[in-house]
């Protein structure tokens, strides 16, 4: 049976399964890009210092130990930090979900923080000017102007996150991963070469629709003065 | 002059924040080079940390004799054997081909069609490894469940993104630095030879180092398609259902990963410490 045919007569489960993978990506893009901002946005002060991430030494530490420690996570490859996860969360989405959190951290702290940072100082100083408090000023000033920035970060970790999760399926988790698993478990057979490169591109669509709704969330979050 | 030297040394490095050598110039001078690359030692003592809480476990465990032979030394040392052969094989293939098209590419004629390649690598990223690996093995022979199909599917992996990674770096070098070549007469070759490549030589030795981790991590999978290699490992203790198992193939495939980074980290300083 060829490709379309094999899509067409089994949309059902292609769907499910692209579905599954949209949605387990979803849940720890979700869940980091939360971590990995939130953490960011504690560690930042809102002063008005360009060029430098906190006039506290000790948040700066904790900050560059933060990318440190991120970096070298997204280091490990995915079935090694897999299976180092199956004994606390066993076999399924949460041990997927969890690594794929991980995994999708650096990238977004990596921008928040040079997001946050790279505001100017004298817009910083004026809104202090304006009477706008350490908190308004974060909120109201430097997370929108960071925001193309911190935005691009978590687009690029879903992209990571979106081909890591095809491994999941080894350790049983949701996704595109299960139609390439038994593609290859099943080499030979009728289909087998079928599924296995509908599980592979199935993920460049995945990704696809994610571009999309992320394009969709710029349009909407970003603020127009700055929008390129 | 020291100023901008330290701060070019390393983008994320320690010390950004605060800054020291302001204040104390000579005391920093003696320590600059400790300074700068204190953040070198930050993966060994992960790497030390991690290894030593899994060896502690194993040891203070009474093995039974499926999970003494499943972390037999010997077996262990077989798997690492094919996994660095693996990853040496393709890394040196993915720098043969991917080095050169990068140059090309970077080269103004090839203007158009950089863009293009850019804009395909960067969403490629979404292209699970997995799958392409398995794609590769169901392909006719010569391909199969072998070690040269599980070599093309790492080298088709990690291309793009070194090419990338060599065309951005070589867009970095300053445009001044190219227009004082050819203003002295240098041609376009001589000025690619003699200035250009040399001043691109970090980027290249970044672009190993991409190339080793990515393989190094993808050769993971290499065993699902009749590979070898440290996914051996994670697949018998997987089969075995022990976690004692597990956790050691893991932590041991995490800490070869993050040690072949660590390493090419330091070379990578060091060829930007000389060249700068």
């Amino acid at each position: 049976v060829d490709l379309i045919s094999y899509v067409r007569e089994n949309a059902g489960t292609v769907l499910f399964y692209g579905e599954q993978h949209f949605l387990v990506v979803l849940c720890s893009i979700t869940l980091g890009s939360a971590i990995s901002v939130a953490f960011a946005l504690l560690l930042s002060t809102g002063d008005a210092a360009p060029q430098r991430w906190s006039p506290n030494w000790f948040l700066g530490a904790i900050c560059e130990g933060a990318l440190v420690i991120t970096a070298a996570a997204l280091t490990v490859p995915s079935l090694a930090l897999l299976v180092l996860l199956l004994p606390l969360f066993g076999l399924g989405a949460s041990t997927t979900v969890t690594a794929l959190t991980v995994y999708s951290l650096y990238t977004v702290l990596r921008n928040s923080v040079a997001g946050l940072s790279s505001v100017d100082g004298a817009v910083l100083e004026s809104a202090k000017g304006l009477g706008m408090n350490r908190l308004r000023r974060l909120i109201r000033i430097q997370l929108p102007l960071a925001w193309p920035v911190i935005l691009n970060g978590i687009r690029v970790a879903t992209l990571i996150d979106v081909a890591i999760a095809a491994v999941a399926a080894l350790v049983r988790g949701p996704g595109l991963g299960q139609l390439v698993l038994t593609g290859l478990s099943r080499y030979g057979a009728a289909n087998a070469l079928n599924q296995v490169l509908v599980g592979t591109f199935g993920c460049l669509v995945v990704a696809a629709v994610f571009e999309v709704f992320y394009a969709l969330i710029e349009r909407l979050t970003v603020p127009r003065g700055i929008r390129v | 002059v020291s100023e901008t030297s330290e701060t070019t040394v390393d983008p994320r490095g320690a010390g950004r924040a605060f800054d020291p050598a302001m204040r104390w110039p000579a005391q920093a001078r003696r320590l600059g080079w400790l300074r700068a690359n204190v953040d070198l030692l930050s993966t060994p003592i992960i790497v030390l940390l991690g290894l030593g809480a899994v060896g502690l476990w194993v040891s203070t465990r009474t093995l039974d004799d499926i999970e003494t032979r499943a972390l037999q030394p010997s077996g262990i040392l077989f798997d690492l054997g094919q996994h660095l052969v693996l990853t040496a094989y393709s890394t040196v293939v993915v720098i043969v081909i991917a080095v050169p098209l990068g140059i090309l590419l970077s080269r103004r004629a090839a203007r158009r069609i950089r863009d293009v390649v850019l804009a395909i690598a960067g969403f490629a990223q979404a292209l699970p490894p997995y799958g392409v690996l398995v794609l590769i093995a169901f392909a006719p022979p010569p391909f199969g469940f072998n070690t040269f199909a599980v070599i093309v599917g790492l080298v088709a992996v990690a291309l793009l993104p070194v090419l990338r990674n060599t065309v951005v770096g070589l867009r970095q070098v300053d445009p001044v630095l190219i227009e004082a070549a050819r203003g002295m007469g240098m041609s376009a070759w001589t000025t690619l030879l003699r200035v250009e490549l040399p001043l691109a030589v970090p980027v290249m030795v970044a672009g190993i180092r991409v190339a080793l981790v990515l393989n190094v991590g993808t050769a993971v999978l290499a065993t699902f398609v009749g590979g070898g290699g440290l996914g051996s490992l994670i697949v018998r203790a997987q089969t075995l259902n022990r976690p004692i198992v597990l956790v050691t193939a893991g932590a041991i495939v995490a800490a070869l990963a993050l040690m072949v980074d660590w390493l090419a980290g330091v070379a990578e300083r060091v060829v930007r410490v000389r060249t700068n």
